[in-house]
């Protein structure tokens, strides 16, 4: 990917891109902290079934119950009793961009949601604070039966078919932060694409956090029906505040036989978003499923995209690309679960820490009684751009099946003098040379995305190179 | 009747399941009211907890282990869900007077 | 329990300052829980059902023990249960100093050493084992190299168990002084038991520029429970090989640490295993960088069979301020039958940039084609298997520099190969 230097350059200064903060669009004055009381007004608001008000309830006793991870980064500072649950900040959903209020319009034009939305993508869905305030999916995709809304409609209109599926992938008591989102979801993507049918434009959903100390707790379950393509992407972003806020997600994915999921994440939080996050696939028979996940901003990210290989034939892979500057600490990873015969997996993690920054790979690779012929290559860089950072790789590897062939590879280092000797004598700064060849050892990752946000990740790692030096 | 007593019907109260070993295997045998008893595996197939321990529910005939949440079919043993994968094994239990029996 | 105050209060009376460590660690034991699952430390090794009911103290009298399976050895030292019953040593060793002998004895002799050095590396309280170990200890192999005597040919100790239901707790202190030279073998060796426990610790100072070459030879039979623990710590400039060969025993949790504390140091660590009917192995390995210019470089390769399940755990860790580091770790398996299972897990913590750190894992059958080539040539399927696995191991043992403990190692693996093959 070639960027022109000059527009390089020009960015350098700039810092974080994103924030900017808009005043308050509540329609109700939000409250702090979590309690039953809120579980239950959330579920009211939104008018749904019996069955998921319950689940809710039940989600935050097992919430309660289960301790902090003992393992992974400091969660000690998070203050669950300061955090908004839920904000709604328009009255309804807009199908038309010019139907939103002017300022959160504006938050959208800034992120260059609408312009993209016109040049390349089949579906938008922009999540501001706890709710989907403009979703839209072009008519072409609506006509093949290709479904894309936002969690809370699907609950509406699709019920049976998010009663189905909803938690199958991530029981709300499958960690601490899976029965957070599922007692206080809210918003998120619902996509169900018909057999056979291909989506060859990518459906997104951006996320964008405005308040102070928000909580904000997406629900994406996507299902990818036999034979079928659909590439999901999701961008998100926050201003900059002195204290907290919490972002938990969980997404569920089914591929079912012979289908192809793609899903891509460009994670750029502010520095003061705790970003804790359940991401698990399941692939069927001869299903792809892939992970790209690029982590770029955030105080604390925990998050490790899984895939279970349930069919024979399956394939998955993770593509991780994680940075970690001042204050930050990236734990990311992925997971391959090989659970049926001649399943493969790959997973392609690149790190780069700098200014005191931790990155993190944690991964597990496991092959189950009678998963014959799996195959599973893992492949961990890091780079460490000065002696304050830290890097830290913990690769899981069980193996039940005798026939399976493992590889797995990590390597730490820092930027060759030897490049960056080289680049310098071809006229190019420190912070130049230093960019470059961050982006060069982050190709792997880049390459494998859409245009667009490859040149936007590309811009992220020469603005974080700033004052890299030494 | 075959099988082995394994407990009175007032050891495991409706609703709730205990765990009591049988020939060696940790079994957890189930009261769900009105639909009789079962019995299955006490351990997770997914890690080594106690499904006994997690919750029971009598309408949709379903237990759940307390550590991940995965929820057991309790007539086929299968799992409704992720993380588990595999099934767990089920038992024939059958009840005279008061007595629950179990054939492993 | 057996490890009670009676037991205790039973044992032959602990030498010089051990009286205090002996007390000290049995409180520890006391207080402290078995380990549990639930920890990283212990994730795959399952002790909630185990039974600490063994016989504390088993005095021996050296009859029954194998022959060294090497020639040449500078000395050697054979504990039989819980009594070290015999010491051979050459004249040369005492006139160069050298002092080799029964850990107690040392206490008396070599106070102020052993009074430095004893538990400094692995303290008691570590876990509920090395508290246990601290407590019941008799015997045990105690070795100090003076400053740039250099002892060309091994030393090695041989630690018998044939009590049935026995608890042995070996334990070599080797310190080897600045610029001193010296190689030694720890053996470890039973016939099958019903039962047996076999908790080992071995703790190995290497001083200065000194070079120590250690192996350990883990042949207990079935039946035993073998818990070790080895750490070394490398001075400046100091250059230590290690060598691992596992076998034996039912359940083997071995962890060896290295700590590489001052500039310069070079550490190997070398590992081969090979586990078979429904042997539990879990080998663990810290590569601890907490000084600049260091190298650690570690290979551990096993093979499996049956229904045999081994876990392989490492961490490489580079301390803030460990510049210049060149840290490798690799783990390689082999497994031979459908019902064995491997698993590996090679940490990196990286604390510092200007490092070149790295780790491999594999896992992977054993190659058809190879096993199909060599009978194809007439070789029966149970000696082509015997040859693959020889031939797997062969990358390792080619690394081990002093030829009588190469030989040693793979007359072990041969014997190992043909019972269990």
């Amino acid at each position: 990917m070639v960027i022109s230097q000059e527009e390089h350059l020009k960015e350098l200064d700039k810092g974080y891109r994103f924030d900017w903060k808009d005043p308050s669009h509540a329609v109700f004055e939000p409250k702090r902290g979590l309690s039953p009381a809120v579980v239950e007004e959330i579920s009211s608001l939104k008018s749904e079934p019996d069955w998921m008000r319950k689940r809710r309830l039940k989600a935050l006793e097992h919430f309660e119950a289960r301790p902090m991870p003992w393992w992974g980064a400091d969660l000690s500072d998070i203050d669950f009793e300061n955090i908004f649950y839920f904000i709604r900040s328009t009255e309804k959903q807009a199908g038309n961009w010019d139907d939103l209020p002017e300022d959160i319009r504006g938050t959208w034009d800034k992120l260059g949601i609408p312009e993209a939305e016109k040049k390349y993508l089949g579906g938008v869905s922009a999540q501001y604070e706890s709710e989907v305030v403009y979703h839209k999916i072009k008519k072409e995709l609506d006509d093949i039966g290709v479904l894309f809304t936002d969690m809370d409609s699907a609950l509406r209109e699709y019920p049976d078919l998010v009663k189905e599926h909803f938690g199958t992938l991530i029981p709300s008591n499958d960690n601490k932060f899976a029965a957070l989102n599922t007692a206080v979801w809210s918003g998120g993507s619902f996509i169900y694409v018909p057999p056979g049918v291909q989506v060859d434009i990518p459906l997104q959903a951006y996320f964008r956090i405005n308040a102070e100390n928000m909580g904000q707790f997406e629900r994406t379950l996507i299902i990818a029906d036999e034979g079928s393509y659909v590439h999901y992407v999701e961008g998100c972003s926050a201003p900059i505040y002195s204290s907290d806020s919490l972002h938990s997600a969980v997404v569920e994915i089914k591929a079912m036989k012979g289908a192809r999921v793609r899903y891509t994440t460009i994670q750029n939080w502010s520095t003061n978003v705790y970003n804790l996050v359940t991401k698990r696939a399941a692939a069927y028979e001869d299903a792809v499923m892939e992970w790209v996940d690029g982590n770029i901003g955030s105080k604390v990210t925990m998050k490790y995209p899984s895939i279970y290989l349930l069919g024979q034939g399956a394939r998955g892979e993770v593509l991780s690309v994680a940075y970690a500057g001042k204050g930050m600490h990236t734990d990311a990873g992925g997971k391959a679960i090989h659970a049926a015969p001649h399943t493969t997996s790959v997973i392609t993690s690149k790190s780069v820490s700098k200014d005191g920054g931790r990155t993190g790979y944690r991964g597990l690779v496991r092959v189950e009684p009678d998963a014959h012929h799996a195959k599973s290559n893992v492949r961990c860089d890091a780079l460490i751009l000065d002696e304050d950072s830290r890097s830290d790789t913990y690769p899981y590897i069980e193996v039940e099946d005798e026939t399976a062939s493992l590889g797995h590879e990590a390597t730490v280092s820092k930027v060759g003098e030897d490049q960056l000797f080289y680049l310098m004598s071809r006229g190019l700064s420190e912070v130049e040379a230093t960019a470059m060849i961050v982006n060069g050892f982050i190709e792997p990752i880049t390459r494998e995305l859409p245009m667009e946000y490859a040149v936007e990740l590309n811009r992220l790692v020469e603005l974080q190179m700033e004052g890299s030096v030494g | 009747m075959g099988g082995q007593k394994v407990c009175a019907t007032q050891d495991v109260p409706a609703g709730e399941a205990r765990r009591f070993g049988v020939d060696g295997r940790e079994v957890a045998v189930v009261n769900l009211g009105e639909d009789g008893f079962r019995a299955l595996d006490a351990i997770c197939s997914h890690e080594h907890f106690f499904l006994d321990e997690g919750e029971v529910d009598p309408d949709e005939g379903t237990i759940e282990c307390p550590k991940h949440g995965s929820l057991f079919d309790l007539n086929t043993g299968k799992p409704m869900g992720l993380p588990a994968i595999k099934p767990v094994a089920t038992f024939p239990v059958t009840v005279t007077d008061n007595d629950v029996w179990i054939e492993v | 329990m057996t490890f009670d105050r009676a037991a205790l209060d039973a044992l032959p009376i602990a030498p010089g300052s051990t009286g205090a460590i002996r007390e000290r660690a049995f409180s520890q034991f006391e207080a402290l829980p078995l380990p549990s699952q639930e920890t990283e430390e212990w994730r795959y090794t399952d002790l909630s059902e185990f039974d600490l009911d063994f016989v504390a103290h088993t005095p021996g009298h050296g009859e029954g023990a194998p022959e060294p399976r090497i020639q040449g050895l500078a000395a050697s030292l054979l504990q039989h249960n819980s009594s070290v019953v015999m010491t051979t040593s050459g004249q040369d060793l005492e006139t160069k100093g050298v002092a080799f002998c029964d850990l107690d004895l040392a206490a008396e002799k070599y106070a102020d050493l052993v009074d430095e050095h004893l538990h400094g590396l692995v303290p008691t309280d570590r876990t509920l084992f090395t508290a246990l170990h601290g407590a019941f200890r008799t015997g045990g192999t105690f070795l100090y190299v003076p400053p740039d005597v250099s002892v060309e040919m091994p030393l090695q100790t041989l630690t018998y168990l044939d009590a049935d239901g026995a608890a042995v707790f070996p334990h070599t202190l080797l310190i080897a002084d600045r610029g001193s030279e010296v190689t030694f073998i720890d053996r470890y060796a039973s016939p099958d038991l019903t039962r047996g426990l076999s908790d080992a610790i071995a703790e190995i100072v290497v001083g200065d520029g000194a070079h120590v070459r250690y192996a350990s030879i883990q042949e207990w039979g079935t039946g035993v429970t073998h818990l070790g623990v080895q750490r070394a710590r490398l001075g400046r400039d100091a250059d230590f090989r290690s060598l691992a060969v596992g076998f034996g025993a039912s359940l083997a949790r071995a962890e060896a640490e290295t700590v590489l504390a001052e500039p310069g140091g070079f550490s190997e660590m070398l590992g081969v295993f090979f586990a078979d009917e429904t042997q539990h192995f879990d080998h663990r390995s810290v590569q601890d960088h907490a000084a600049p210019n260091c190298t650690s470089d570690l290979l551990y390769k096993g093979a499996l069979r049956d229904h045999s399940r081994a876990v392989y755990s490492g961490w490489v860790h580079v301390r803030p301020g460990a510049q210049k580091t060149n840290a490798m770790q690799t783990s390689r398996n082999m497994v031979l039958s459908e019902s064995a299972k491997a698993d590996a897990i090679p940490n990196l913590e990286i604390e510092a940039n200007d490092v070149r750190c790295g780790h491999a894992a594999s896992v992977g059958p054993v190659e058809e084609e190879t096993l199909f080539y060599l009978q194809s040539r007439g070789i029966p399927r149970d000696e082509a298997e015997r040859l693959v696995v020889t031939g797997f191991f062969q990358e390792v043992l080619d690394r081990v520099g002093l030829e009588e403990v190469r030989t040693g190692a793979e007359l072990a693996i041969q014997e190992e190969l043909r019972k269990a093959i």
